[in-house]
């Protein structure tokens, strides 16, 4: 009898240390290769917070954080957002998603209903969509994690005025910049491109050296755009020359914020930085605590950071100094780019029992705005 | 960073990417080039474990052995007493393969964990990734090119195979997952030379379970997961196969001298 125990037993322990390993491996392999996390993505429009994160896309009411619909009603395998959402209208919101399709959503009472959905025919596999999408007129401009950037046509998603997509050389990690009858798309290939609205065709490309992942910003006559190779680069609009470059001390993730001739800007160093953006010459610089992934935000002559350690900190534009007294913190990672709205600022947060907090503008206290019911 | 992190993890990515950068920048080679490393670095310990292994299956194969089990049928205790003694008088410590597989192991979930981290898919990942970064390693080489072959390494590998369709393989849908199927068949290899070649008792059992459950769920993570890591398996499979035929060989014919 005691023979039979110990000889059942050994292969129970295999099969368990076996299950266990199937378990864990797959458990980190899953989340960080097939289905994937990041920040969440958020867009104000009209008075109405939109959030994508993680297997669903919120509607929240600006003045009190209610939730006004979401999609999908329930939770759906495979589909996680957190593109931020592009807002054509109301009633018509475009959502892209890590599971490669991109949601065109019409609000219904609580829920949504999909109007269309557009999937790309090439490397689909590969499409996973990170940035969010623009709409300008009747057409959106999706970029793809596919190396294509797509025109597609707002009303159901079919070929829009392009020919054929425009193609990089890596991913399109971030959302397009339109300015007039031109459209300036920043590519993990280290490039900044400049194409022509109507038809795709490249005007000019700029190779920065760097992994481009955000929005290049609009400063006077001139695109701003930071790298990963540490660089701050500050283009001519027209003719893509280099006006003048940055060297930081770290990584520069987010789109840097202007106002009169200011620059604001933060690397994964954890600096803050303020340049006058005519001549890239440093006006000054700021330790933070913690790496800065997101854009900042200027509102009334303050510059608002936000760090990976939680802290909101926020200075004085023309001299760096902090409007409060020590460092405001957050319970999460502080990764997703603020938005300014009437009651305060709201910051998005990963690894947090709150989604969105709100953040007074002149006390620096916070709140939770938005928690996810899970 | 916590002490895994900063000890195993970091160094590991590190490493990963500096070859990365010495090999034209092509992440298969790259892993190709690390696992070797890898298994060059535990060779003391899987060949205590592979010796081991041999050891124990000459032992199995020996007349005194069969003798012994013969003698003792009857009686568990006294054939584990006379089994223990032959092994001390043969130079076999049944825990000598145990400690170089308890020793791996941390190696093996850190070299995983350093794949999977060094193909970031998403924005959080690569920002991660770059935190462990050294400085010595140029931020330009971000992100990896993750194209090896037909693969995107970053993703689950399937050979597209058009020519398929119409044949009586049609219901494939032109997709075969070749990595998987040789990380199955090179792992069931592996373990045939890994294991003890016991032909009877709990021994046995464990061995045949090894043999049957280790490549299947080496297959479904191949299957599942990204293709780096896959290649990874299959990889270190070969060197493992390479490794126990050399051993063996070399045994074979000191014995014959």
């Amino acid at each position: 009898m005691a023979r039979k125990q110990f000889t059942l037993r050994k292969p129970l322990l295999i099969i368990g240390v076996l299950i266990l390993a199937a378990v864990v491996m797959s458990a980190c392999g899953s989340g960080s290769v097939l289905q994937g996390s990041s920040w969440p993505g958020m867009t104000l429009e009209d008075g109405i917070l939109y959030v994508a994160n993680e297997e669903f896309v919120y509607a929240i009411s600006e003045e009190n954080g209610s939730e006004i619909w979401r999609y999908p009603e329930e939770s759906e395998r495979n589909t996680t957002f957190f593109a931020p959402p592009a807002i054509a209208s109301e009633d018509l919101i475009i959502v892209g998603s890590y599971d490669t399709k991109t949601y065109a959503l019409q609000p219904t009472g609580r829920f949504a209903a999909v109007l269309w959905t557009f999937e790309a025919e090439e490397e689909r596999e590969r499409d996973r969509i990170i940035g969010g999408p623009v709409v300008d007129e009747d057409t959106v401009y999706i970029p793809g994690s596919n190396w294509n950037l797509y025109a597609r046509n707002l009303e159901d998603g079919g070929p829009g005025p392009w020919t054929k997509p425009f193609r990089g050389e890596e991913a399109f990690w971030s959302a397009p910049l339109i300015v007039g009858e031109r459209i300036y798309a920043s590519s993990l290939d280290q490039h900044l491109y400049a194409l022509e609205l109507d038809s795709g065709r490249m005007i000019w490309s700029k190779d920065l050296g760097g992994a481009i992942t955000d929005t290049p910003t609009l400063a006077g006559k001139a695109l701003l755009s930071g790298t990963f190779a540490q660089s701050l680069f500050a283009l001519n609009l027209e003719s893509g020359n280099e006006m003048w470059s940055f060297q930081a001390d770290g990584g520069i993730w987010g789109s840097p914020a202007v106002s009169d001739s200011m620059a604001f800007f933060g690397d994964d160093a954890g600096f803050a930085y303020a340049l006058d953006f005519t001549s890239g010459s440093l006006l000054w610089k700021e330790q933070l605590e913690g790496p800065v992934r997101a854009s900042p935000i200027v509102i009334d002559e303050v510059v608002y950071f936000v760090t990976e350690f939680g802290a909101v900190q926020a200075l004085e534009t023309s001299t760096g100094n902090p409007l409060w007294p020590g460092v405001n913190t957050i319970d999460g990672r502080l990764l997703s780019d603020p938005i300014a709205s009437e009651g305060g600022l709201l910051i998005g947060a990963m690894e947090s029992d709150c989604l969105i907090f709100i953040l007074d503008y002149e006390s620096g206290f916070s709140r939770c705005f938005f928690a996810t019911e899970e | 960073m916590n002490i895994w992190d900063t000890l195993i993890l970091s160094p590991m990515i590190n490493a990963l990417l500096f070859i990365y950068t010495l090999l034209f920048q092509n992440f298969g080679l790259a892993i190709i080039v690390f696992t070797a490393l890898i298994r060059l670095i535990t060779l003391p310990l899987t060949y205590q474990q592979m010796k081991s292994t041999m050891v124990m299956q000459e032992i199995q194969k020996s007349d005194a052995y069969k003798k012994m089990q013969k003698k003792h049928k009857d009686d568990r205790q006294k054939q584990s007493e006379a089994q223990m003694k032959l092994f001390k008088e043969k130079g076999y410590n049944p825990f000598s393969g145990c400690l170089g597989l308890i020793i791996q192991f941390p190696i093996i979930i850190g070299l995983y964990q350093a794949i999977i981290r060094t193909l970031a898919q998403t924005p959080v990942q690569l920002f991660d990734l770059t935190k462990f970064m050294y400085a010595v390693i140029p931020a330009e080489i971000i992100p990896l090119n993750s194209q090896f072959l037909y693969m995107d390494l970053g993703q689950p590998e399937r050979l597209y195979l058009p020519a398929l369709v119409g044949t009586p393989l049609e219901f494939l849908n032109g997709v075969i997952p070749l990595l998987t199927i040789l990380v199955v068949i090179t792992t069931w290899a592996n373990s045939k030379l890994t294991q003890p070649a016991s032909t009877e008792g709990q021994g046995a059992m464990m061995g045949q379970m090894m043999s049957l459950y280790m490549p299947l769920l080496l297959g479904y993570f191949a299957y599942t997961l990204a293709a780096g890591l896959a290649l990874y398996f299959f990889v270190s499979n070969l060197l493992g196969i390479l490794q126990g035929y050399l051993m063996r060989r070399t045994r074979e014919a000191n014995a014959a001298e």
